[in-house]
């Protein structure tokens, strides 16, 4: 019999291991407005350093990584930083990659109150989201945060038949 | 083994004296052959150019500047004077007011110490701003076997005007020290622990300017120029100014 307390540390398991399985390899699903995942929250405190750096841009801290194949992309990004002291002051946001290395220089970015503004993208290409701490923050920087999508991302399916 | 390895100095402490006019005391360029002190150099769409004065007094100083828009741009001075160093010190002056505004996206390689075996670039320096473009940013990062894509990384605030940037990489006790605006050896600014071992892996050389500027600075910090001066490196003792 599961007891709903060891229900409970199951579920809590999960989600520390769902946390902890965000990477290049696994990136977790962001998707345009009025999709599933329009809004994604995240606390970068259950989160490991997957990219060191973002090309030359140092990454020391933890990170957590989204990704979309990009059709007909034309959205904003919105992103939202937790209150939570864990922050000490710095500010955190989100990078555009073309791809999911630490060698690749991000494309564009955003943070509280300066919207992340995606275009111009190849078809068909995966991009990724990576949520980081200012090139300015110490290592152990970290607290929760959300992205709001707007516009477009991948195109979504709306219908299917088979006729 | 001589204990200082090379004074590369752009003011030319020494090698060439002090003549009264700037210009007379300033080699053509960069390199041995033009008169300069450095093996070689790359301008690969960038520019190196030797103006006066130079910082803090010095005659002359070294402007590096990207001149085109496209990949793998570079404006660099290489010293091939270390040999697989197990230490490895450096210092140099280096003043990025010119590309004002940068962004935690627009950044571009300053400094490297490199192997020519394993680890590649152990050292590896570059300018770039903060999320707001209101900081300029010295982003570190170092060969760190072991570490997530064996590297490791921090960052330091860097100053308006000159800045001085010292580091002290030791494979004796598996770390970088990094000194920004500190003369005092006891005040370091930042210590990495990089797990390399005494055996492994050391600087066989060391470069010096501008490379890899990422898309972001490339479309915004076009012809700006970032200056540098008083280089020097050797083994054993700190430098300090």
């Amino acid at each position: 019999m599961i007891t709903f307390k060891s229900m409970a540390l199951v579920c809590a398991t999960l989600l520390a291991s769902s946390a902890f399985a965000q990477d290049c390899a696994s990136p977790l699903p962001i998707s345009s407005e009025g999709g599933p995942n329009d809004h994604v929250a995240g606390d970068l405190c259950s989160a490991t350093n997957t990219l060191p750096t973002l090309g030359g841009t140092p990454s020391p801290g933890p990170d957590i990584i989204y990704s979309f194949v990009a059709q007909g992309a034309n959205a904003t990004l919105t992103f939202t930083q937790g209150s939570e002291g864990t922050w000490n002051g710095q500010l955190a946001g989100i990078y555009l990659m073309p791809a999911c290395t630490q060698a690749t220089d991000p494309t564009n970015f955003g943070f509280a109150g300066t919207p992340m503004v995606v275009n111009g993208l190849t078809d068909g290409q995966t991009y990724y989201i990576v949520v980081n701490a200012d090139s300015t923050a110490p290592a152990g920087t970290c607290g929760t945060f959300e992205v709001d999508v707007t516009g477009t991302l991948p195109v979504g399916l709306a219908s299917f038949t088979v006729e | 083994m001589n204990t200082k390895m090379k004074v590369l100095s752009l003011a030319l402490i020494g090698a060439f004296g002090y003549v009264g006019a700037a210009t007379a005391a300033c080699p053509a360029g960069p390199t041995t052959a033009e008169g300069g002190a450095w093996s070689s150099k790359s301008t690969l769409g960038g520019a190196l150019a030797i103006s006066t004065p130079g910082f803090d007094g010095t005659e002359c100083k070294l402007d590096a500047s990207i001149t085109i828009n496209g990949p793998n741009m570079n404006a660099f001075v290489r010293d091939d004077t270390p040999s697989a160093e197990p230490r490895y010190r450096a210092q140099f002056s280096v003043d990025a007011d010119q590309v004002s505004g940068l962004t935690s996206i627009q950044s571009v390689k300053v400094f490297s110490a490199n192997s020519e075996s394993t680890g590649g670039e152990l050292v590896r320096f570059n300018v770039l701003g903060n999320f707001a473009g209101t900081q300029t940013v010295l982003g570190i990062a170092a060969y760190c076997p072991g570490e997530v894509g064996d590297i490791c990384s921090d960052s330091a605030i860097l100053s308006a005007g000159v800045n001085k940037v010292e580091i002290d990489w030791d494979s004796a006790s598996n770390s970088l020290k990094i000194w920004v605006n500190s003369n005092s050896e006891a005040a370091v600014t930042k210590t990495i622990s990089t797990n390399v071992s005494s055996a492994s892996t050391g600087v066989d050389f060391a470069v010096l300017g501008l490379a890899a500027p990422s898309a972001g600075f490339r479309a915004n910090q076009l012809n700006k120029i970032i200056s540098f001066d008083s280089f020097d490196s050797r083994r054993q003792t700190f430098i300090g100014y």
